[in-house]
């Protein structure tokens, strides 16, 4: 009897051949591979394939998909390579089958999870770049390349000296970071008098810009941005100062410039 | 208190939330003309006299650095929220004071809606 492995599978050649109690050879080939199996009263009792012989040439028979089979009826077995009972044969080449389908599954998903992890990895590394790392000059220009209509960003402090700063368009710093400064003066007293608590923020709208100051709540440091009016949104500009401005505070400590 | 501003300032308290401290009507020399206030140990008075202060250094502040007028200023702190908004020529500005947790956006849609008529409401 021939026939092809996709129309009977190894497993169920074994079955019958071990059921019907048979005494009998078959003969399979897959591409370039040969392997056979006897049968001697319903039960295997020895199998090659390729350098393989015994169960493990079962294992390896059971799991071909494609090829032939060639059935000889009484050939008796040259030799006796396999010992365990057919059921348990087949139980072992399941059991065997399932693991290495798991073990390929694993393998699957063990690239999909390195290929995830390798793009986590990717985007954490951008995010500890814009933030955790970033030097109080790089948070600087990061906040400033996102404000629409921007014209100065500047870290300062109200005794003097703009410590980090940016500008999208030219503008005299010290003469801006002076006058600012006057003016942040004169808001803290107010806050001060009025037992204001903590200052969050000042912002000063003008017929052209908004000028945002952000405190930072250490050493009277302060970020300052500058924006134009008619292209910078008002809830944006308060919310990046907000965020910035809590990054720029861990920054400072690690440059030391706060204790 | 003119009878236009006290109804103007009824007007405006009835379309602010509970979030409502104080609001002034203050000249140049931080004297408010009009006031309305809730039962606070905020001191109004204290603060339209200090925030004309930084109302006028913004003006020039604003106009040094080329930024044209000063319009609005707002000072936020974790114990309130306060809102100066020129008025008219600028000779005279508007506080508007409320709780920290304050919805800004709304106090400014009520500054917008009654700016004109407050400053049209200022005795002349």
């Amino acid at each position: 009897m021939k026939g092809r492995l996709e129309d009977m599978a190894v497993a169920d050649l074994i079955q019958h051949n071990c059921q019907d109690r048979k005494t009998a050879r078959v003969q399979f080939k897959n591409g370039g591979q040969k392997g056979e199996l006897f049968f001697k009263n319903g039960n295997v009792v020895h199998a090659s394939m390729g350098n393989l012989s015994g169960e493990d040439a079962v294992y390896q028979l059971v799991t071909w998909e494609q090829g032939t089979f060639d059935l000889s009826p009484d050939v008796e077995s040259p030799t006796i390579t396999v010992t365990r009972n057919w059921t348990s044969l087949l139980l072992e080449a399941a059991r065997l089958t399932d693991e290495t389908s798991e073990e390929r599954e694993a393998q699957k998903e063990a690239e999909r999870t390195a290929g995830l992890t390798r793009g986590e990895d990717e985007r954490f590394v951008e995010i500890i770049q814009e933030f955790s790392v970033a030097t109080p000059q790089q948070l600087v220009e990061q906040l400033s390349s996102k404000i629409e209509g921007h014209r100065v960003t500047c870290v300062t402090q109200i005794r003097g000296g703009n410590l980090y700063w940016y500008s999208s368009s030219p503008v005299e710093l010290e003469e801006l970071v002076e006058q600012v400064n006057q003016f942040v003066k004169m808001v803290n007293t107010a806050a001060v008098r009025l037992k204001a608590g903590k200052i969050q923020d000042n912002l000063l709208i003008t017929e052209t810009d908004y000028l945002l100051v952000y405190f930072l709540g250490k050493e009277d440091f302060y970020l300052l941005v500058a924006a134009d009016k008619t292209k910078a949104n008002l809830g944006t500009l308060r919310h990046l100062a907000r965020v910035y401005g809590d990054r720029m505070l861990s920054a400072l400590k690690l440059e030391g410039v706060l204790v | 208190m003119s009878d236009d501003l006290k109804t103007l300032f009824s007007e405006v308290r009835a379309d602010m939330s509970d979030d409502f401290i104080a609001m002034d009507v203050v000249g140049q020399d931080g004297i408010s003309i009009a006031r309305e206030a809730v039962e606070s140990d905020f001191n109004d008075q204290l603060a339209a006299a200090h925030f004309a202060m930084v109302m006028k250094l913004a003006d020039r502040l604003s106009n040094n650095l080329n930024m044209g007028k000063a319009v609005e200023n707002q000072f936020a702190t974790d114990s309130f929220v306060a809102i100066s908004r020129m008025l008219g020529d600028g000779s005279f500005y508007w506080l508007l004071v409320a709780k920290a947790e304050a919805n800004i956006g709304l106090l400014r849609a009520v500054m917008d809606q009654y700016e004109l008529r407050l400053w049209g409401a200022i005795p002349s």
